[in-house]
């Protein structure tokens, strides 16, 4: 066990952040999601619940897993692979999940959509040929208030599909 | 263990963050130390441990990992139906059961089925060490058993034996990230006759620590188990049943259900009790 440093002090912390290794001073107390969003400007890390976990809309992968990085310190990236929706187009060439969106209509306002990319890349990444019900499963963090959802499932079960043929 | 002793009344320990965080976000937290424990190590997943006939789960281990655990699925598979449906993965992925038992919310499902599994919890601190059963860890809504030098450094759970049963149902207002109106959890041991030989039966999630059904075990002890029996059950929970008040719904709405989810508790674990016995 590692006594922290009292609140309000700073840390280095180094991660690799969308591919690239970053070193940063961040405040011990600073959340991953003002991390990202503020510092970094990354905007597709975005807030609607204001910090209490129940939107989804801040989720980030680190090392691979859906995360929420409104209920984490900055300083738990030490170390880790970070990787936001900025990470999953190449160049031009969107990702198939991106794609799969486009395609089946699965965003309107799209304020929840980098999230839901992020929490349904975890779960392919996962689980390459999910049941619908796993879908709806892996997406149950992630609020939508425009879809109804059915889309979405229907544009994760594409790319899914895609993905093996 | 030092730093507890000396600042542990000043300080909040954290593990997954998923309480600690959005509290100090909030400037609702306090203490002038955070005491984070990522650096502990220990088993990351639930182990079997065959020797003392238990699963142990450390301070560490994530949801994630006792829903995704071949041990829990194969001996506690309650316990894993109630890990898939707890919160979101995105918490389950980072969220810890050790965490969740100290951040004693009482609108949450773990307490109450860890208390009917009689779970038995290893505290620690600089002086050494002591037990606490789960079914007497949460003392009210935020407040546990736990002083302010010590940590939960582990949950160990005694494997059911093979004439035993685990039930657990709860009631939410949906299917994925709510936090159950109640919930009620059910430990049946029946003999090779069928009767029941011992009870455990909780609710968790009205009150604002888990609630044993002591009159309900009382009812079913010595009884076979099948047919009529429910309608008492569900009159004796409304009538002990103690209240925590919930914006979300009335107390005697609570209290009706609360008795239905007891039953359907007791009916799974009966059951399950049976599956087991009659073998594969």
């Amino acid at each position: 066990m590692t006594a922290s440093p009292e609140i309000g002090a700073t840390r280095e912390v180094a991660f690799s952040l969308n591919g690239t290794d970053v070193r940063v001073a961040i405040d011990v107390t600073q959340t991953a999601f003002d991390l990202l969003r503020h510092d970094f400007r990354l905007t597709s890390v975005r807030s609607a619940c204001d910090g209490i976990g129940m939107c989804g809309a801040c989720t980030i992968l680190v090392d691979g897993r859906a995360s929420p990085s409104c209920l984490m310190l900055a300083i738990d990236l030490a170390g880790a692979r970070v990787e936001t929706v900025d990470a999953l187009a190449e160049g031009e060439r969107l990702h198939p999940l991106q794609q799969a969106f486009v395609a089946k209509g699965a965003l309107q306002c799209g304020y929840c959509t980098a999230g839901m990319l992020l929490a349904a890349k975890a779960l392919l990444d996962d689980t390459p040929r999910p049941t619908r019900e796993q879908i709806a499963r892996a997406l149950t963090g992630n609020l939508c208030r425009c879809t109804g959802y059915a889309k979405i499932i229907d544009a994760v079960e594409t790319a899914a599909r895609e993905a093996k043929s | 263990m030092d730093f507890l002793a000396e600042r542990g009344s000043d300080s909040s320990i954290l593990a997954g963050g998923m309480s600690i965080v959005p509290a100090l976000k909030r400037g609702l937290l306090t203490r002038r130390f955070i005491v984070n424990i990522k650096g502990i190590g220990g088993s990351s997943a639930p182990v079997l441990d065959a020797t003392n006939a238990q699963l142990t789960i450390g301070a560490l281990v994530r949801h994630r990992e006792i829903e995704t655990s071949p041990v829990i699925a194969e001996h506690l598979p309650a316990l894993r139906a109630l890990e898939e449906r707890l919160a979101s993965i995105q918490i389950r992925n980072h969220g810890t059961l050790a965490g969740n038992l100290c951040a004693a919310e009482s609108w949450s499902d773990p307490p109450c089925l860890l208390a009917a599994l009689d779970a038995s919890l290893l505290v620690v601190t600089a002086r050494g060490e002591r037990r606490v059963s789960a079914a007497d860890w949460i003392l009210g809504e935020g407040e546990t058993r736990r002083q302010p030098d010590e940590m939960l450094l582990r949950i160990d759970i005694p494997l059911p034996a093979a004439n035993v049963g685990i039930g657990h149902a709860r009631v939410a207002a949906r299917q994925g990230l709510a936090r159950p109106l109640a919930c009620a959890a059910a430990r049946m041991t029946l003999s090779e006759s069928g009767r029941v030989t011992a009870a455990r039966v909780f609710v968790g999630a009205v009150g604002p620590r888990p609630q044993r059904m002591t009159e309900v075990e009382a009812m079913l002890v010595g009884h076979r188990p099948d047919g009529g029996s429910s309608a008492d059950i569900e009159q004796a929970v409304s009538r002990v049943i103690e209240h925590h008040p919930d914006e979300r719904c009335s107390a005697r709405y609570k209290a009706q259900v609360a008795g239905v989810l007891v039953s359907r508790a007791v009916a799974d674990a009966v059951a399950h009790a049976k599956r087991r016995i009659a073998g594969p």
